[in-house]
């Protein structure tokens, strides 16, 4: 019973915080920007819009695969350990992170291509081959601190930095770090590589044909996602944290890089981006990993 | 909306699809060739919806009022919640009416769409009366030609 | 042990004799599979029952003989094998109502040499059942279609090729350990290795050579997108599922324990040149086949594509040597099995219904198929990899073995193609059965009962596998301890990593997306209600498709797919294509075969290759 309860409490936690990054990540760029921006809690009132408005489905597994998407990362959220807590008890293993993600995205791929939109299938198609671009160096980087922990447990390696900040893998392995900041800022879907969104193009691609509660749960499932995904940059390169509000500021930080290079890029086409993704960050993850095997 | 204005410090932002859409802006005049996207456009769209017609052009056709192309009147075709008048309006004036909308939906007076639903023989007969069918540009003769290409392949 | 063996051979006679009366021949079929799987349960923990024939022959001062013995990891791969075969039968009574031809004698005969090939104890046996299956498989693809007549031939270049090498490895096997039995000689080449180590090292990889054909390894990797897409649908489901793991079988009989016990020195700190040299090749396959997998239009290249590249990550598995990639691999053969099955049925389906296997000609057929559908999206979740399916737990644990082998190459080759399963994957599940249903399609319906049935057998499989991996990982333990690797027998839920604090529990993460999924649910019940607009109401624009003359055909976005990737992959694949060197050796045989007929016409000719084989011969002889 406690554990159902547990689940909810994490599942609602993600998010909550993931909607207030969002909402800051706004106004932050606004500011970038010379502009006021919209209220922090604006993210929330948007969520509540949308799930207040009569919305329109072309088949089941539009809603099949909307209410997967947010399943998938919701599940990925329960097994990332958070300032030590995980919402059952496991061993956090980083594969099955990565691959319980993939279940969320695929859930969100298959609801959009079900609409018909050739705009939505070729956002998709996009976002694939994106994903193809930054799972394998931000996997090299993974592999680096995996092999020198000997573990895949997310949660060992996180303790593994306990003490000081000279501890951190950050400091550490800072290589690393910048490919996987590169990498996250492609996992996240922020500029420079957003081609699979691409407003002026396909008509922010995946999300056309969403309305109302399905652009409200692809909305959570960002949230959900960039949740899951600084705190598995936090766990892994900047040691954890003792308490929950350290380490949400601490995932706060890397959202706040992701926001700032978001504010000023502009778009890569996506074999550009793939390309930089397999020359750029890949080659720095694999000068990292080479120093750490040998 | 340039970030000079900036409209997201009231939470409004442009979205790609209609499907995302809660206010349609119909910004200047409205040729026939438009008028049906329009339609398709705001019929796309999800309840509640709004529309907001945007300068002269839409309330009386403004300098395009005897055009023999242009609809002088965009709310005989669909229903209009409030126009901003100006040739062109100031960007104030364009947030203002946001603005105003807004309150117009908080205090439901803003309920344009259903009256488009009430009234769809209306505003369907005002549609065909201007509008054509037109021949389709990839028509039946092209397919079949097409197709007894690929055969011949 | 005997019965199970004869029994195929008299149904596959039978089936020759009613061939003409479907209505015999495949219940038939189906009662035959049915007794093979449940003897082969009663098989189960008896791994003492062995049968020889002996001969009076003798060779390398081994006599030789027939034996047929119930071995632990062959009993694994045939009750697997036959537990999907049993499936595909039942599939084939409903698939088989239209077709004209009748593949059930052939496919008999195939599952008799399966058999063998799996209860061989010695390499005489093995090979002749080797050879059996190649020559039957020819026939089975062919099956009276004149289209499929080049490709068969192909297929069956390269298995006589395989054949070819792999009777000359088992000669040399027998003159260097004067053993024919499979586990007396791989005992015997790890005591003679060292003192002949050329001729050695040649019995490997001859032996190899064979066993990568069989299994589409990276230079064989065409054969199977060219066999899969004219064979009959049903067979081919069979073919790609369980006909692929012949190659897989004997290198973890064979191969791994040999290389495993043999103290070669190490590169790098971490494996040795044989390693390296398998484990590339996979890696490669993988790769690769990731790549070509992305580029197909048509369904049943796509998949055949994705076999090669699963094939490869079970190469990489024991390439590791380690005992969790060791189990990782072999579990994966059991898991890509059942999702390849899968997979083939709902596409044999989706054939059986609409008669075409072009992914962007099709569209939108979940309308009108459902519960193919659901088959199929499960078959790619659990071909993803992804977890509450199947295939993860088996992808998982070669991952963990190449990570704590320092193998990173591999590793990061192994994650490449698997993100790029994705991609393939996913192109095939929206272009078949996602988006626009087109007008030609309108009234199909979905497949009958008998096909529908086995489809939903597999995806209880897959589900179950996938949350209760001991399903599998229960049988493979106990007969991995009995061939005598020091295992712990797997626990129903869990399964072990090869790294520190890496259990991870399948019914857990089960349990866990459940979990999620409520949580989504809930957010999805709150919020208002939907209702359901028409496939074609989509934002175009503003634009009306049909008055541009776009029908639903034309309104898929699914022709090329991955344009610029392709783009970014087509001047390196032109490079490296393999199909257009097989295709200049087959020029050079036709010249050469040409030649030594043209010498054959002239009667000089004759006598001069006369000479020249008995000249081959002598020295042949004398150099042994």
């Amino acid at each position: 019973m406690i554990e159902i309860l547990r689940v909810f409490l994490f599942g609602f936690f993600a998010i909550f915080i993931g909607l207030f990054f969002m909402g800051i990540g706004r106004k932050i760029i606004a500011r970038i920007q010379l502009r006021l921006g919209p209220p922090f809690y604006q993210a929330f009132l948007d969520v509540g819009k949308l799930f207040s408005r009569k919305s329109i489905t072309h088949n089941f597994v539009m809603d099949l695969g909307m209410v997967m998407s947010l399943a998938g990362l919701v599940a990925t959220m329960l097994f990332v350990p958070i300032a030590g807590h995980t919402a059952i008890k496991t061993s956090s293993n980083l594969i099955v992170i990565m691959y319980l993600m993939a279940i969320g995205y695929l859930g969100m791929a298959m609801a959009v291509a079900a609409s018909g939109n050739p705009n939505a299938t070729i956002g998709v198609s996009r976002a694939l081959t994106m994903m193809l671009g930054y799972e394998v160096p931000f996997f090299t980087v993974m592999l680096g601190l995996i092999i020198i922990n000997g573990t895949s447990s997310l949660e060992l390696i996180a303790n593994s930095q306990a003490g000081s900040i000279l501890n951190w893998n950050m400091i550490k392995f800072p290589l690393g770090f910048i490919a996987a900041e590169i990498a996250l800022q492609a996992m996240m879907g922020e500029k420079p590589f957003d081609a699979m969104i691409a407003p002026a193009e396909i008509a922010s691609g995946p999300m056309v044909e969403l309305s109302g509660k399905y652009l409200g749960l692809a909305f959570l499932t960002h949230a959900v996602s960039i949740f899951v995904e600084t705190a598995i940059i936090v766990n892994l390169f900047m040691g954890g944290a003792s308490n929950i509000f350290t380490f949400v500021l601490k995932q706060f930080e890397i959202y706040l890089i992701t926001v700032i290079i978001e504010a000023v890029f502009p778009r890569f086409k996506i074999e550009q981006a793939v390309k930089f993704l397999w020359t750029v960050p890949m080659s720095i993850a694999l000068l990292q990993l080479v120093l750490i095997v040998f | 909306m340039t970030s000079r204005w900036d409209v997201e410090r009231f939470g409004i932002g442009p979205m790609a699809t209609p499907r995302q859409a809660d206010v349609l802006l119909v910004t200047g005049y409205v040729s026939l060739k438009t008028l049906k996207r329009i339609i398709r456009t705001y019929e796309q769209m999800p309840e509640p919806k709004w529309v907001l017609a945007f300068g002269s052009c839409t309330v009386n056709g403004g300098i395009y009022w005897d055009s023999y192309n242009t609809i002088t009147n965009l709310a005989e075709y669909i229903p209009v919640d409030i126009t901003v008048s100006g040739c062109m309006p100031r960007p104030e004036a364009v947030m203002d009416a946001l603005q105003t909308l807004m309150k117009m939906i908080q205090s439901g007076e803003a309920g344009a769409y259903k009256k488009y639903k009430e009234n769809y023989e209306y505003y369907k007969a005002n549609q065909d009366r201007v509008l054509r069918k037109t021949y389709p540009i990839l028509g039946e003769k092209l397919i079949q030609n097409e197709e007894a290409a690929t055969s011949i392949e | 042990m005997v019965e199970i063996f004869i029994i195929p051979l008299v149904t596959a006679f039978l089936l020759a004799i009613f061939i003409r009366n479907k209505k015999v021949v495949w219940p038939l079929f189906l009662i035959s599979n049915l007794y093979i799987l449940l003897k082969l349960w009663t098989l189960f923990g008896k791994w003492e029952i062995e049968k020889t024939i002996y001969t009076n022959y003798e060779l390398f001062g081994a006599k030789l003989s027939f034996t047929l013995s119930n071995n632990p990891l062959g009993w694994y791969f045939a009750f697997f094998s036959a537990v999907i075969t049993l499936v595909i039968s039942v599939f084939s009574l409903g698939f088989n109502q239209k077709t004209k031809e009748n593949v059930a004698p052939i496919w008999m005969l195939i599952i008799f040499s399966n058999l063998g090939i799996f209860f061989a104890a010695d390499w005489i046996t093995f090979f002749m059942m080797w050879e059996l299956m190649g020559w039957t498989s020819f026939f089975a693809i062919t099956n009276g279609r004149d289209k499929a007549l080049n490709e068969a031939k192909y297929y069956l270049v390269l298995s006589l090729l395989g054949a070819s090498s792999m009777l000359i490895g088992i000669i040399l096997l027998g003159a260097l350990t004067g053993s024919f039995e499979i586990f007396a000689s791989a005992y015997g080449l790890v005591q003679v290795f060292y003192s002949e180590k050329a001729l050695s090292i040649a019995a490997i990889m001859l032996l190899l050579f064979a066993f990568f054909i069989k299994s589409a390894i990276f230079p064989f990797y065409m054969w199977p997108s060219k066999v899969y897409a004219v064979g009959p649908e049903d067979y081919i489901t069979f073919m790609s599922s369980v006909m692929i793991k012949y190659g897989i079988y004997p290198i973890a009989m064979f191969i791994v324990p040999v290389v495993g016990s043999l103290d070669l020195p190490k590169i790098l700190n971490t494996a040795n040149w044989i390693q390296y040299f398998v484990g590339y090749l996979g890696a490669i396959s993988a790769v690769l086949g990731t790549i070509l997998a992305i580029f197909q239009t048509d369904m049943k290249k796509l998949f055949a594509y994705s076999s090669v590249a699963n094939m490869g990550y079970i190469l990489l598995g024991f390439a590791s040597m380690n005992i969790v990639g060791f189990e990782g691999a072999l579990f994966h053969a059991v898991n890509h099995m059942v999702l390849k099955a899968a997979i083939f049925l709902t596409l044999a389906a989706v054939i059986f219904r609409t008669g075409e296997s072009e992914m962007h000609k099709l569209g939108g057929l979940v309308y009108r198929m459902p519960i193919t559908f659901l088959t199929f999206l499960l078959g790619i979740i659990a071909a993803a990899g992804i977890p509450p399916l199947n295939g993860f737990g088996s992808k998982w644990m070669i991952i963990q073995a190449l990570m704590s082998q320092k193998m990173i190459i591999f590793a990061i080759a192994m994650i490449f193609a698997s993100t790029g399963a994705f991609m393939y994957l996913f192109r095939a599940l929206a272009s078949i059965f996602l988006g626009q249903l087109p007008d030609r399609f309108k009234d199909i319906k979905e497949v009958p009962l008998t096909m529908l049935i086995p489809m939903i057998i597999m995806m209880i499989g897959m589900l179950l596998i996938g949350v209760v991996p001991g399903v599998v990982m229960k049988p493979l333990t106990t007969a991995l301890r009995a061939v005598g690797y020091n295992v712990n027998i797997a626990s129903w839920t869990s399964l072990e990593g090869a790294l520190k604090n890496s259990t991870i529990d399948l019914t857990l993460v089960f349990l866990i997306f459940l979990g999620g999924f409520v949580i989504s649910a809930i957010m999805y019940i709150l919020g208002n209600k939907s209702e359901t607009v028409p496939q074609e109401d989509n934002y175009t624009g503003g634009e009306y498709p049909e008055e541009w003359g776009v029908n639903a055909d034309r309104f898929n976005y699914s022709y090329s797919f991955y344009q610029p990737f392709k783009e970014m992959f087509e001047p390196l694949l032109e490079k490296i294509s393999i199909d257009e060197f097989f295709a200049s050796i087959g020029r050079n045989f036709e010249y050469m075969s040409a030649t030594v007929q043209g010498l054959f016409r002239r009667g000089e000719g004759a006598v001069l290759l006369f000479s020249i084989g008995v000249l081959l011969l002598i020295l042949g002889g004398w150099i042994i």
